[in-house]
């Protein structure tokens, strides 16, 4: 196996072929797009889509909480609870990817950025929680953490569906 | 660095470390672009010190999630937490290595890593080509580092099975 990791190391170049033709035009709008729902370095505007900043905001400062209570504890692995929940997610996010296809395109974009916000799990809580605790408290410590993540998420799906119908007449 | 200028240094190597993951250049593109997107959202607001390594560490970590839910399958990952390291003796590779031809060519290699399971391509990929070691690759894959030692031995065996063969 050295002389493959050896062979691997000096011709790691030839390994690489060329990117997929207009990648770089499409990397640009993609670009575009964020820069116009948020500049770098900069708060968020508030647009007519202000609503959906508030729910990620609102999210986002639990996420923030649960954070800083997690760095006092051992992490312990509650794999199957946190794998269920976020199998749920999985779900829920998959849907509203569905849906947004009907939207308009600054609203799909404002929408997988929002999901990711929500969504997003630098380091997952179950790993964070003390062993101190009882298996009942960590449960319900992730229960009421992948909870506000749901309810978020579903906050967000009534909003797009909301948007995709229109004002009513 | 402006971001144009990051996306024109470092696309090329973050795609085909993202390809050598999510095996399909579709995937690819949208996690080495992902990548690029998050760090602009960031950069800005948190000074990251070294952008290539914080790039290629987000990419990774991309590109896994995107296998993850294109295949559905948190097999490859559940599975792995539930395993244990078993006493089976595996192939003692280093004689193997030395006793017999390798038939080491690019295309061969590639070929050869692409057909392995995800499970077994991932982690040989993060350590052959991205130098990670078991440590630094369970953290990635949030598995234990006697899981990934063994699938590694696993995935090892079968891809020098590939490459002894002449081509």
């Amino acid at each position: 196996m050295d002389s493959l990791k050896k062979y691997i190391t000096e011709n790691k170049d030839r390994f690489e072929g060329e990117l997929p033709e207009g990648h770089r035009e499409r990397f640009l709008e993609k670009l575009d797009r964020c820069r116009q729902a948020q500049p770098a370095g900069t708060p968020a505007k508030w647009t007519p889509l202000k609503q959906i900043g508030r729910i990620a905001a609102s999210i986002a400062a639990v996420f923030v909480l649960a954070f800083f209570i997690g760095n006092f504890f051992q992490k312990e692995s509650r794999s199957s609870t946190a794998a269920s929940y976020r199998s749920k997610l999985e779900e829920m996010k998959n849907q509203i990817l569905r849906l947004s296809q009907k939207a308009a395109p600054e609203m799909q974009e404002y929408t997988i950025n929002t999901l990711e916000n929500i969504l997003f799990e630098p380091v997952p809580l179950q790993e964070q929680l003390p062993e101190e605790l009882s298996s009942r408290e960590k449960e319900k410590i992730l229960e009421e953490y992948y909870n506000q993540k749901m309810q978020g998420v579903k906050k967000l799906k009534i909003f797009l569906a909301q948007k995709i119908k229109g004002p009513e007449d | 660095m402006n971001i144009e200028e990051l996306y024109d240094k470092y696309s090329k190597s973050l795609f085909f470390t993202s390809l050598r993951i999510t095996g399909d250049s579709f995937d690819a593109e949208e996690a080495m672009q992902d990548t690029f997107i998050r760090y602009y959202q960031h950069s800005g607001k948190t000074g990251i010190k070294n952008p290539e390594s914080w790039l290629r560490s987000v990419c990774i970590r991309r590109s896994i999630d995107i296998l993850r839910n294109r295949n559905r399958d948190k097999d490859f990952i559940e599975e792995w937490r539930k395993t244990e390291p078993d006493n089976t003796e595996l192939p003692d590779s280093t004689a193997q290595d030395e006793h017999k031809e390798l038939h080491l060519k690019v295309e061969t290699i590639k070929s050869a890593l692409e057909n392995l399971p995800d499970g077994y391509r991932i982690i040989l990929s993060l350590n052959l080509f991205e130098g990670y070691d078991y440590k630094e690759i369970a953290g990635i894959l949030k598995v234990k580092e006697s899981t990934v030692r063994t699938q590694y031995m696993r995935g090892k065996a079968r891809l020098l099975q590939i490459l002894e063969k002449p081509f």
